[in-house]
């Protein structure tokens, strides 16, 4: 039953019209569902269903669906394409903003930008630009996801970001509905003028509103961004080849794909930075072997039994080393030459190998590498699962993180508690050829209490391993929710400056602020600098391992 | 099977969306597969969330209201969802499965839109819900054909109620019997015996209604001894392979769709198309004899664990992914079209865009089923095509009709309305 007021339901229904609102259960259970890795629950059906779902059409409705939320009280959180763990609100009886009928699209070529709204996927994105040579970052949830919603909301890391940076960077004017129901345009459209740059002129505090994160919904409603594209030299459509699911697109004469290896994290980040000085390769992406794995085979069945038979193919086998997937691109023949003429001499100089792939191999990871259009398969695996702290800096750090993580997977994987295939889980996602991102990602079946509690604490355990080294394994880069307060202090009191943008613009605290930060800090985050003193010792592990049932419960 | 059976596969649904989307659309317009979430937009519409919703039924978070029904019925069963849901996540979710017992449930609870009533009823009474029983065999009034119920025949000629009940069809239907005869084929027809095969019927969760018509038609097939059995339906096809099996009927003599039998007369030698087009022709993959017709294999297992957390099927299950329709025969025969250019929609093969025109969507939810078939119209414009071919009657019906109401400079055709057209006859 709806915890909405008739009252309120009203108003919604005058300002938008009867059919766009509705607070029907079964709708509403469809915004109360978690079911992707990474969730802190070991249910589907969270309990914690919005009061009403909205569908607006303009920024004028949501903000004035957010000003009748204001008036009346009411928590209310945008909704873009709903991927996942993020598809629900944080406090039942709140308004569900679904942006869904905002979804227009406009590419300005010349100026290799795209003026878009929420519910324009990567996908749609994708196939516009490229029809005018341009391409657009996709992040690991792959075509279906927003990128207005991850520019201007979220982390923005993804596999082709070598080339095509990262969502924090490809964000450029925006427009705002403001917790408060304010609208408000930052960046040159402020002043009246194009979509073509976040920081002036006119009023430019991007940088507040979405920091390395974005606030996750708890600041508001973005409703329209201008969001930079890149120039792309494959062909304006592209060709797929294979049959559904194992897809793969058609190799132009000027690609080439390589899956490369070596023999150790330090020499595999030696080399990295070898081709980034070279500047050669266009996408460079690490998937962890077992993902590719999972990639390649059409069930976890078929997955199975290739790996208990020994029939993965080398580039999904766990002994294939520490390397990268590699698209080299180029608009002519000599420059592809060039390309692979520097590529081989690097290859050859670190101590590097190419590990042998099939056509059909090369066809599938070069359209997973420019479209993440594979990546959900890692979550056919379980849907539960754990991560390292997500670092977000330098390549030199490679090697350190991973040892550090697969170190702290031992315990876990000992107990059964993720998928015992093997510890390197890690994904790494470079950003414009500089800093990259890594993650350990293990999976686990979210159905098994002790297994996705386990996978819990080795994600605190990760963070809390950064927070003790003091910053040596780089920026812990997933300080969302409750993790703000806990391990921001140790990254320039992040958590201080994250509440004061928050209750700055929010001070009523209805805009969603589960996944961003609370107004007050909480009492786990007020004993949190004493108890971790405790929790990760080996007297506590029970301790600690119970609270984290205690959460996913 | 019961909607509680299907909990430990819906608990698998990720959120992740993929089921309302081709996985790499060539463009912004055409990037949708869901007729349903395009029509409603809520995401109870789409698959996932029809998945949510048996799930809430099943937690008792979710009653009867005119929502939940809309949600769920206003949708053709295409398919479509299910191949994009397995296209990520395999066999963890068999999204198809799950929608067919919930309708199930929701049919047998009585909650199933009011106006099935009549159309259960018709089915039950005659046969059909498309008109009287005495009527089924007006179309072959006049032609010579066997009647398989009373004299054998090699070839179980299989007609579909579309076909027989829908006079713009019946050119097609004169068309193919004047084929088989030229080839020499020793076919019948069941004239007014035939029934429904039950799939519409399945489709809108009446699973008893469609075992009952299920068994009249396989007492027909039994009957007549034929070796082959020829369907004209696409409809009828994908109620065969896909159906039966989930009711655990199976049929002994071959079963092909017409566009299969008559390519392989033409690639014998027994009959030749002789036609020139000046046309741009794009062929409609009908869901139904696309990924709807994927064979179904029952599968008695369980869920096992391995490498301490992956769930697995054990034994292994054959997944359907959609790639095991019928795609390229169609498209061999209007290759076969001298002069004629043809082109491709967007979404095509497993990854085709339902018209709107399945499951009797369309007599519950006509805006639903107009607002799809405009978009498919739309598609094959702005795929430069003149004329749109599909092998499923149903389809060509809904399609044409819709394109004539939107005054568009498209033709729909049969594919055997357009060889006829093309033809006047094919030479033997």
């Amino acid at each position: 039953m709806t915890l909405l007021s008739t009252e309120v339901f009203n108003e919604l229904c005058t300002i938008l019209g009867a059919a766009y609102v509705n607070r029907d259960d079964n709708f509403l259970a469809s915004h109360d569902w978690v079911g992707i890795g990474g969730s802190s629950a070991t249910k589907t059906l969270l309990g914690n269903p919005p009061g009403a779902i909205v569908l607006p059409s303009s920024t004028e409705e949501v903000a004035a669906v957010v000003k009748t939320c204001v008036k009346h009280g009411i928590k209310f959180k945008a909704h873009s394409t709903g991927y996942g763990n993020l598809a629900g609100v944080g406090t039942a009886g709140s308004v569900c903003i679904d942006l869904r009928r905002m979804n227009r699209l406009q590419i300005d070529a010349a100026n290799q930008m795209a003026i878009l709204e929420p519910y324009v996927t990567a996908g749609q994105l994708l196939a516009e630009a490229r029809k005018v040579g341009l391409f657009c970052h996709v992040i690991g949830a792959g075509p279906v996801h927003s990128p207005l919603a991850s520019a201007t909301s979220f982390c923005g890391v993804g596999l082709p970001g070598n080339f095509t940076s990262n969502n924090a960077r490809n964000l450029l004017s925006l427009e705002w509905v403001t917790p408060m129901g304010e609208i408000v345009r930052i960046g040159s459209a402020g002043s009246g003028e194009d979509w073509f740059t976040g920081e002036g002129p006119g009023p430019g505090f991007r940088g507040i509103l979405r920091g390395v994160l974005g606030s996750l919904g708890g600041l508001g409603v973005f409703t329209k961004i201008g969001y930079k594209l890149h120039p792309w030299s494959g062909p304006q459509k592209m060709e797929l080849t294979g049959r559904n699911p194992l897809l793969g697109m058609r190799l132009p004469p000027n690609f080439k794909f390589h899956q490369v290896a070596w023999d150790s994290w330090e020499a595999m980040s030696a080399a990295t930075f070898e081709f980034n000085a070279a500047n050669i390769v266009t996408v460079m992406t690490r998937v962890p072997p077992d993902c590719i794995g999972l990639m390649l085979t059409q069930t976890n069945r078929e997955y199975y039994d290739s790996f208990k038979s020994g029939q993965l193919p080398p580039v999904a086998r766990s002994d294939a080393g520490y390397g990268w997937s590699m698209l080299l691109t180029a608009y002519s023949d000599e420059e592809i030459k060039y390309k692979e003429e520097v590529f081989d001499a690097i290859v050859h100089r670190t101590g590097g190998r190419e590990v042998p792939t099939t056509q059909e191999e090369q066809e599938l990871l070069a359209l997973t590498l420019t479209t993440s259009i594979h990546v959900g398969r890692s979550g056919r695996r379980g849907m539960g699962g754990g991560t390292s702290m997500g670092v977000l800096d330098s390549f030199a750090l490679l090697p350190k993180v991973a040892k550090l993580t697969e170190e702290l997977m031992e315990d876990p994987l000992a107990k059964g508690w993720m998928i015992n295939a093997h510890p390197d889980q890690n994904w790494m996602w470079p950003s414009e050829g500089r800093h990259f991102w890594t993650e350990n990602a293990p999976n686990c079946d979210r159905t098994d209490l002790e297994a996705t509690a386990g996978n819990m604490e080795y994600t605190l355990a990760s963070f809390n391993k950064a927070d003790q080294r003091g910053g040596d394994v780089g920026i812990s880069a997933f300080l969302i929710g409750d993790a703000a307060d806990l391990y921001g202090p140790g990254l320039g009191h992040v958590n201080d400056w994250m509440r004061k943008t928050k209750n700055a613009f929010d001070p009523q605290n209805l805009s969603d602020s589960k996944a961003y930060i609370q107004p007050e800090m909480t009492t786990v985050a007020k004993v949190w600098p004493l108890a971790k003193k405790f929790l990760f010792r080996p007297a506590f592990k029970s301790v600690l391992h119970n609270a984290m049932k205690r959460l996913v419960t | 099977m019961s909607l509680q059976d299907r909990r430990e596969h819906m608990e698998r649904c990720t959120r992740c969306s993929q089921c309302k989307w081709v996985p790499i659309p060539a463009s912004k317009q055409f990037s949708s597969i869901c007729p349903s979430i395009e029509y409603g937009s809520f995401h109870a519409y789409s698959g996932g969330g029809k998945n949510i919703t048996a799930y809430a039924m099943l937690e008792n978070k979710a009653s009867y209201s005119g929502d939940l029904v809309r949600s769920v019925y206003a949708c053709t069963m295409c398919g479509a969802c299910d191949t994009m849901c397995k296209f990520l996540q395999g066999e963890n979710v068999d999204l198809l499965s799950n929608l067919y017992e919930l309708r199930a449930r929701i049919a047998s609870d009585g909650q199933a839109p009011k106006v099935y009533d009549d159309l259960r009823k018709q089915l039950r009474e005659e046969g059909t819900f498309l008109g009287k029983r005495h009527e089924r065999s007006r179309w072959a009034q006049g032609l010579s054909i066997k009647d398989i119920t009373q004299r054998p025949a090699d070839v179980f000629l299989h007609v579909g109620c579309n076909n027989a009940y829908d006079a713009s069809r019946w050119r097609e239907l004169t068309f193919i019997v004047s084929l088989l005869d030229k080839a020499g084929i020793d076919f019948g027809i069941a004239f007014d015996a035939e029934v429904n095969s039950g799939g519409v019927a399945f489709d809108l969760g009446f699973q008893e209604d469609a075992r009952q018509l299920a068994e009249q038609t396989l007492a027909l097939f039994r009957a007549s001894k034929a070796r082959t059995i020829v369907t004209c339906s696409a409809d009828s096809y994908a109620t065969f392979r896909n159906i039966y099996p989930r009711l655990g009927l199976s049929i002994e003599a071959d079963i092909l769709h017409v566009t299969q039998f008559v390519s392989s007369l033409v690639k014998e030698g027994r009959l030749k198309i002789d036609a020139r087009s000046s046309e741009t022709l794009t062929y409609h993959d009908a869901c139904r004899l696309g990924r709807l017709s994927e064979p179904f294999e029952p599968w008695n297992g369980s869920r096992i664990k391995v490498l301490e957390q992956l769930s697995v099927q054990d034994p292994p299950q054959r997944v359907r992914f959609g790639v095991g329709g019928h795609y390229e025969v169609p498209r061999d025969l209007l290759a076969q079209i001298r002069g004629a250019e043809i082109v491709e929609m967007e979404r095509n093969r497993e990854y085709s865009y339902c018209c709107g025109a399945g499951g009797a969507a369309s007599k519950a939810y006509p805006e639903f089923a107009q607002m799809a078939a405009a978009s498919r119209l739309d598609e094959a414009v702005a795929a430069g095509a003149t004329t749109l071919v599909t092998a499923s009657s149903t389809c060509t019906s809904h399609l044409a009709t819709v394109a004539e109401q939107r005054n568009m400079p498209l033709k729909v055709k049969g594919l055997f309305e357009l060889l006829a057209d093309l033809t006047g006859e094919m030479s033997s």
